[in-house]
Order: structure tokens, then C-alpha cells, then sequence
């Protein structure tokens, strides 16, 4: 008797679909179907009628459906997070980051966390800030990097302030500017998409206030293809100076006045996390509180 | 840091039937001793003391209440699904000692769906025996806590000879409820817990370490390590046992730490670890915690 078979079992119950139910749980369809024959021969009897279209519960899986249900109630996500901790050091933590790309500190947070917990496999998910909050509310993804601290249902560490610059290619006009204000932005090119929870958390307000308005070219999502666009003088952009200093390609200008952009470990408020993500949040609370070389 | 459990029951029946279900729980792991409620007074302390609802009330008054826990004892599903198989219409008889836990029997039925029988009490310990006679002659279905429908009680000679010959018996075996149990897997890993960090606090008294105390913060890793597997286990074992009893959780255990290992025989590489696995343990403990509410 496996866990996984009462939860496959309550899935296909619900959805009345072998297929659906491997959909929702990511799996294969043959493995919800050979889990719940293991499981019918278990009990030896049958669970469901697969005689129709869709398959309905036997009587006597209506009745096991029902005790399985109370049996369940309220504790299943959490028993399946104990019975995950068989590696106890290990786990699967997915974070989100946003495709402008990962800044300080979360890649030495990264770093450290991963030589701390080598058996926690990390998967990175880069995606559209605005996204990221949605996988994080879906919890397709256990915590995330980004700008903004507004979502009441996740819980915010603030990491730290990043400075955001104005890039350029060295043939462009700015390129001896020291500092740059806003409004010097009227009618460039600008090399970046107003779709982006970056633009929409962090520019807007003052894009916004330009007149004549800049104009919006190509609107690339990653950060590469913005600074190589850049670098070809097809026109400027506004990333966090830390992902454009180190390329000689390019010239990072500070705004008058200097404009920095908060950053964010965000996790979802819920009452269970699995082990690998009670790590993750200790061990950047640490980070945060006491520094790395303290751990 | 080995806990004493003593299993608590109105009569050796029921005390051994709640110590088989922890031996059951803890995989044999821990030795439990059982008890009549009127012995209690005159055995050994125990750390724990497991017992049904029925004596709860009888046992508070001569028992620390942090130490007496319930169990909520609750037929597996292959009881149901057996029952469930009774044709429509029928007469179930419900046989036990006394009459509420026979309604109790029925209660859980009837939520469960099993709505279509009519059920009939027999208390043997609340009716007459020209009562019982009458229905067990009468009976073609008994269903019953398999201590009271085994060999000990309706299967005895007493009550054996007033059976029909093709009668139908259900045995329901018992287990404890998810939620009690689980109150009693987290006051046991709170135990273990607040012993094992008492001995890596006392160990790490020693500066500079010795041998003795690289070998003893070692040793603590690897138990710290087995309990929490044992605990982990437990946990599983508790939804398990409410589908059937039989059923056993299928994941084998291996421990994390070598004691031969001479790569770990550093002792701050050593309390590293011992660190990550009380954290690793506070974060079972509080998933228990939350499930036990």
C-alpha cells in the first residue's frame, strides 16, 4: 500500500478520467492506470465500471471513495510531504526567476544553498514576472526572485536594492553622460517589452511621464537579446547595471536621480512546504539576517 | 532514549488489541506492555500510555493527562467493502459487548453509503441471553469487532452452537484514527526530539573534542537519522492500516550516515550534520503537529 495510490485513486475519482487525472497529477496516463489495478488487486475488488464513455465508480468504489475521502481529509498534502522526506537531505525545490535573468544575491544565494544541500535538485524556471506570481499562487513553482513586495498572499524577504541604468552601444549619443534623467528619453528608441512585469512594476510610472514618449522597438523578453540589440545601436534599454557593466559592449549611464530597484525571495503563505522549501526559506532568512559565512 | 509505552484497555482484549495496533504503527520498532485500567496503579511509570475513549475518563484521575493518549479505534475499509457486498434488503446483525458502540458500527455505515441493510444490535453484555439466542438463530449476516466475533466470544461454544451453519461473519478489524494516532506520533517524536537535542548540547560541551565525543556525536547522527525514518514510516504506516491492516508501507529504509564512514569523522563536519537533521526532524515534527490539530 502506497500513498500514491489512494491519491491517484481520489484524482481519477474526481475527474472521472485516467487521462485527466494523470494531467493534473504530472504523470503518465499508463501510471495512474497500472497504480490503480495494483491498488483493485490489493483490495480485490473492482474500483471502477470502464465499461461507458467515462468510467464510473462500482459500488463498492463509491463506498471506499467515500472512507478514503475522510481518511484523507485535511492531511493528505502533508503526509505526502513526510513520506517525501525519505531523502532527508534531499528534495526537488523549483524557483522562479525572472528572464531579465538572475541578479545578486540570488545566484550567491543559489550557489551557497546548492554546496550547502547537494542532494536538493534545484530546477530554475525563468519567466515573465508577472507569471512568476501566478506559478507561485498555482505552486507550480516553491519560491521565486523579483521586484515587487505587493501580493498579500505571498511572504516578501527583501534582498536588496539593485541600481538600474540606462545601456547604450558606445557609437550612441549618451555615451559620455555621466548621469541621464528621464525625460532626456523623449522619442529614443528603447529596446524593451511593455509586457514585462519588469517595464510594468519598475518603469512605467516614469516612462509614462515622457513627452514626447519614447518609442518601443522589438520588445525582446531576455536579457541577452536586449544587450546585443543594444550593442548593434539599434537602440538603448534600462536593465539593472550589474548585468551590463561587465560587457564591454556596452556603456551603463546612471539616472539623475540614481534609481535603484528593490529585489525579493518570495514564497506563498500556505501552511505546508515541502522539506526542500523549508530549507530553501531558513536558509535565505539566515542569509538575509546573518550573512552567508555565518551558515 | 528508548520511550516506554504502555497500552491501556477495559479488558486484555481491548489492551491487546490497541498494543498490537502501536507495535503495528512503530513497525515493532518499540516494546509496548499491556494493561487492564485497574492495574494501572500498580505498574512501572510509563512515557506513554495509549487507551480508548471509554476509559479516558477513568484513567485522567490517576494518570499525568500529558502522557494519556486515545485511540480512536475505527474499522479498516475492507470491512465496509465486505459489508458492501451483502445483497440489498438484508438483516445484518451488529454483535458487540455493548450497545453504543454497535450504533456506532451502523453510524459508519450508513455515512459511508451502506444504506440499503437493516441493522440490528446485539449487546451481550446489555441483553438478555434469551434475547441474543433469539437473534443469533435468526442471523444470516453478523457483522463485529473481530474480537467479539472470533473464537473468544461468538465463535466460542457458547454462542457457536446457536449459529446457523451458513451464516455469514464480517470481522472488523480495527485501527486507530488518523488523527489520534497522530497525536501520539508527534508527542513521541517530540520525544525523541528534546532527548537528542539534550545529548547534542551535552556534547558539544567538549572542546577540544576527543575521540569519545566524535564517536558519541556519530553515533547521536545515526540515530537521529533512524528515528526520523521510523517516525516517517509511522506516518505512512497510520494511512495504510486504515485501508487494511495487512497493508505495510512499501519503502525500504536506508540510513544516510555510515558509522565506518572516515570522511565523517570530523566533529564540526559532524555537528553540521546533526544540526541539519534536528532541522530536518523539526520540520517532520511540525507537519505532525498540524496534522494532529
Amino acid at each position: 500500500m502506497e500513498l500514491r495510490q489512494l491519491e491517484y485513486f481520489l484524482m481519477v475519482s474526481k475527474l472521472k478520467s485516467f487521462t485527466r487525472a494523470a494531467e493534473r497529477l504530472y504523470i503518465s496516463q499508463p501510471a495512474v492506470t497500472n497504480t490503480i489495478h495494483s491498488l483493485e488487486d490489493e483490495l480485490g475488488i473492482q474500483l471502477f465500471d470502464r465499461s461507458q464513455k467515462q468510467i464510473i465508480l462500482t459500488t463498492e468504489g463509491k463506498i471506499f471513495y467515500r472512507h478514503v475521502e475522510n481518511v484523507m481529509k485535511g492531511v493528505s498534502k502533508t503526509l505526502l510531504e513526510i513520506n517525501n522526506l525519505k531523502n532527508l537531505n534531499g528534495g526537488l525545490l523549483t524557483i522562479g526567476i525572472t528572464n531579465l535573468g538572475s541578479l545578486n544575491p540570488d545566484t550567491e544565494i543559489l550557489q551557497k544553498f546548492s554546496k550547502l544541500y547537494p542532494n536538493i535538485t534545484i530546477t530554475l524556471v525563468e519567466k515573465d514576472s508577472f507569471t512568476l506570481q501566478q506559478d507561485l499562487s498555482e505552486e507550480k513553482i516553491d519560491t521565486a526572485f523579483f521586484f515587487t513586495s505587493d501580493n498579500p498572499a505571498f511572504t516578501h524577504m527583501f534582498l536588496g536594492n539593485n541600481e538600474l541604468t540606462l545601456c547604450c552601444s558606445f557609437n550612441h549619443k549618451f555615451r559620455y553622460k555621466n548621469s541621464i534623467d528621464w525625460l532626456s528619453l523623449s522619442e529614443e528608441k528603447i529596446i524593451l517589452s511593455r509586457n514585462s512585469g519588469f517595464f510594468g512594476h519598475c518603469l512605467k510610472e516614469h516612462i509614462d511621464k515622457i513627452d514626447p514618449p519614447p518609442q518601443f522597438i522589438f520588445e525582446p523578453m531576455q536579457v541577452q537579446t536586449i544587450k546585443s540589440l543594444v550593442a548593434s545601436g539599434a537602440g538603448i534599454s534600462i536593465l539593472p547595471r550589474e548585468l551590463c557593466e561587465t560587457d564591454t559592449n556596452l556603456v551603463t549611464i546612471s539616472f539623475s536621480p540614481q534609481f535603484f530597484l528593490p529585489h525579493y525571495m518570495a514564497y506563498k503563505n500556505s501552511r505546508t512546504k515541502s522539506h526542500a522549501t523549508e530549507a530553501f526559506i531558513t536558509f535565505v532568512k539566515n542569509f538575509v539576517t546573518k550573512g552567508v559565512d555565518t551558515l | 532514549m528508548m520511550p516506554v509505552i504502555a497500552a491501556v484497555g477495559s479488558n486484555h482484549l481491548i489492551a491487546n488489541e490497541i498494543c498490537l495496533l502501536t507495535e503495528n504503527i512503530l513497525n515493532g520498532k518499540i516494546p509496548i506492555s499491556c494493561f487492564r485500567t485497574d492495574e494501572i496503579q500498580n505498574i512501572a511509570p510509563a512515557d506513554f500510555y495509549i487507551c480508548a475513549p471509554t476509559q479516558y475518563d477513568k484513567l485522567r484521575h490517576v494518570l499525568p493527562s500529558q502522557r494519556l493518549f486515545i485511540f480512536e479505534l475505527i474499522p479498516t475499509s475492507t470491512f465496509f467493502l465486505e459489508i458492501a457486498r451483502i445483497p440489498k434488503k438484508s438483516t445484518v446483525y451488529v454483535f458487540n459487548n455493548l450497545l453504543p458502540y454497535t450504533k456506532t458500527l451502523i453510524s459508519y455505515c450508513i455515512a459511508l453509503g451502506i444504506d440499503n441493510l437493516c441493522f440490528k444490535a446485539i449487546a451481550y453484555e446489555n441483553m438478555s441471553l434469551s434475547e441474543i439466542t433469539s437473534c443469533l438463530k435468526k442471523a444470516k449476516y453478523i457483522i463485529g469487532v473481530d474480537r467479539f466475533v472470533g473464537p473468544e466470544v461468538l465463535l466460542s461454544p457458547f454462542y457457536k452452537k446457536y449459529l446457523q451453519k451458513d451464516v455469514k461473519i464480517i470481522a472488523a478489524k480495527r485501527t486507530a484514527s488518523v488523527r489520534s494516532s497522530c497525536i501520539f506520533l508527534h508527542a513521541l517524536a517530540t520525544f525523541y526530539y528534546t532527548h537528542a537535542q539534550k545529548e547534542y548540547h551535552c556534547l558539544l560541551q567538549f572542546s577540544p573534542p576527543t575521540d569519545a565525543s566524535v564517536l558519541a556525536l556519530k553515533k547521536l547522527a545515526i540515530k537521529i537519522d533512524e528515528t526520523i525514518n521510523n517516525i516517517r514510516t509511522a506516518s505512512v504506516q497510520i494511512i495504510a492500516n486504515q485501508i487494511d491492516l495487512s497493508a505495510k508501507e512499501t519503502c525500504a529504509e536506508i540510513s544516510f550516515y555510515d558509522l565506518n564512514d572516515n570522511k565523517q569523522n570530523d566533529f564540526s563536519c559532524l555537528s553540521h550534520i546533526v544540526n541539519r537533521l534536528l532541522l530536518t526532524f523539526a520540520i517532520l515534527n511540525k507537519k505532525l503537529e498540524y496534522i494532529s490539530k
